[in-house]
């Protein structure tokens, strides 16, 4: 009788271990890194100082399973990525991931609009890098493992401050807050590229189509 | 109390205990501190340094900053100041021809004729997972003391990882201690690469000293 008792439970042990071990090795979320854009991708924007950049919105609900792991926009974020390159032969530009900013008021935006405006127009304005914390995805619907390697990729996606020497490209995602943007058919986004010799800093300020969401 | 009331009553207690004693450990959370010797991370030997008067500016947010990882309700810490601190003056060191670090005794004179190089910790993260990750991001900005201007600014990425297949093992202080002095060595040799390659910094260098 005792003998079946210990049976039943090394049983039980056994088969707590199993399911805990195949949980922990087939659970974990696969994210795909963001492809960097070819040189020609720049070739269709305005150049300042020989300095080109891109943005691009991630409104597709699919993009953003493939390259976050979960439903950005269902968690109030709109991922955009920002690429900037420096085609100039002689110079470096620094550019300060603290200096993006994004017009959230429409009825002023303007792609003329110098960026140095827009920035100084605080009411407007809201600094891109510190909209969210990652910590948002830990108390999300998944595993707390799949919610680490979400939330370190969240991290080290984003776009970080850099000097761009000649031919270098910075690249990254800024985190938008999608509340105070999701009525609306376009952004600004705009920043300042200093060249740190000559002491000038140039506004640069790109236009995003926020229409086409797919859910 | 009768038989029957006693034996209820031992029925009860033998449950009731077991769940008390599930309650006030899963309540409690634990924080284990790994503390972390200082890694000798050794950096690659430059021929070619920078030609430039450099003071370095430690941070109280980097002195005591820590990698945290948590495994709910527990929290395991690796205290990484003195690490940060101690291979951001051996960078300095290698880096440039005339570094000033903190704890040198300076003239006044020579203090405003500097440039100042300041790491800020941008973010440090460990994930407990099947491939375990250790990840610490600094920003390292240099700017003119006399002017204010910021000249060069980097951000730098180091990564540690292990693969352990087990996510528990990964909390192990030999696997913390292994990817933590990984991410160091990946983060100062990534921002000695990124120090040396730059254009503005030996632009610089070639700018007669005013001191």
């Amino acid at each position: 009788m005792n003998q079946t008792i210990r049976l039943k439970n090394r049983l039980w042990t056994t088969c707590f271990f199993i399911i805990y071990f195949g949980i922990s090795a087939c659970s974990h979320v696969s994210i795909q890194q963001y492809p960097i854009p070819a040189d020609k991708s720049f070739e269709s924007s305005s150049a300042i100082e020989g300095v080109s950049a891109i943005a691009k919105p991630l409104l597709s609900r699919d993009d953003q399973l493939t390259y976050f792991g979960t439903d950005m926009m269902g968690k109030g974020i709109l991922p955009i990525y920002l690429a900037v390159k420096n085609n100039n032969n002689e110079d470096s530009f620094i550019l300060k991931s603290d200096s993006i900013t994004l017009q959230s008021d429409e009825g002023n935006s303007s792609k003329d609009t110098p960026a140095t405006e827009m920035i100084n127009n605080s009411q407007n304005m809201m600094a891109v890098t510190a909209v969210l914390s990652p910590l948002l995805f830990i108390a999300a619907d998944m595993s707390e493992s799949n919610a680490r390697v979400i939330d370190d990729n969240f991290e080290s996606n984003k776009f970080r401050s850099k000097t761009l020497n000649p031919g270098q490209m910075a690249s990254g995602f800024l985190y938008l807050s999608w509340d105070k943007f999701k009525d609306k058919d376009h952004t600004n986004m705009c920043f300042l590229l200093s060249n740190p010799v000559s002491d000038k800093s140039y506004p640069y300020c790109l236009n995003i189509s926020l229409k086409g969401v797919s859910q | 109390m009768t038989l029957l009331g006693w034996l209820n009553l031992r029925r009860f207690f033998n449950i009731l205990v077991p769940v008390v004693i599930l309650m006030v450990t899963g309540g409690c959370s634990f924080t284990h501190t790994y503390k972390q010797p200082i890694h000798n991370v050794s950096l690659p030997t430059v021929q070619d340094r920078i030609n430039l008067r450099v003071k370095l500016e430690l941070s109280d947010d980097l002195l005591n900053s820590n990698l945290v990882t948590f495994y709910d309700p527990d929290r395991y810490i690796v205290p990484m100041g003195e690490n940060l601190s101690y291979h951001s003056i051996q960078l300095v060191k290698n880096v440039f021809t005339d570094p000033i670090i903190p704890g040198d005794n300076v003239s006044p004179e020579v203090d405003v004729a500097v440039y100042i190089l300041t790491p800020k910790i941008i973010s440090a993260t460990s994930i407990r997972a099947k491939d375990a990750k250790t990840t610490i991001v600094i920003e390292w900005s240099l700017s003119n003391k006399s002017t204010g201007k910021t000249v060069w600014v980097e951000t730098v990425s180091g990564e540690g990882s292990a693969h352990h297949g087990v996510p528990n093992l990964s909390l192990k202080e030999g696997n913390q201690t292994e990817r933590f002095e990984m991410a160091l060595r990946d983060l100062f040799e990534k921002s000695q690469s990124a120090m040396l390659s730059s254009n503005i910094l030996r632009k610089l260098s070639n700018v007669p000293n005013t001191y």
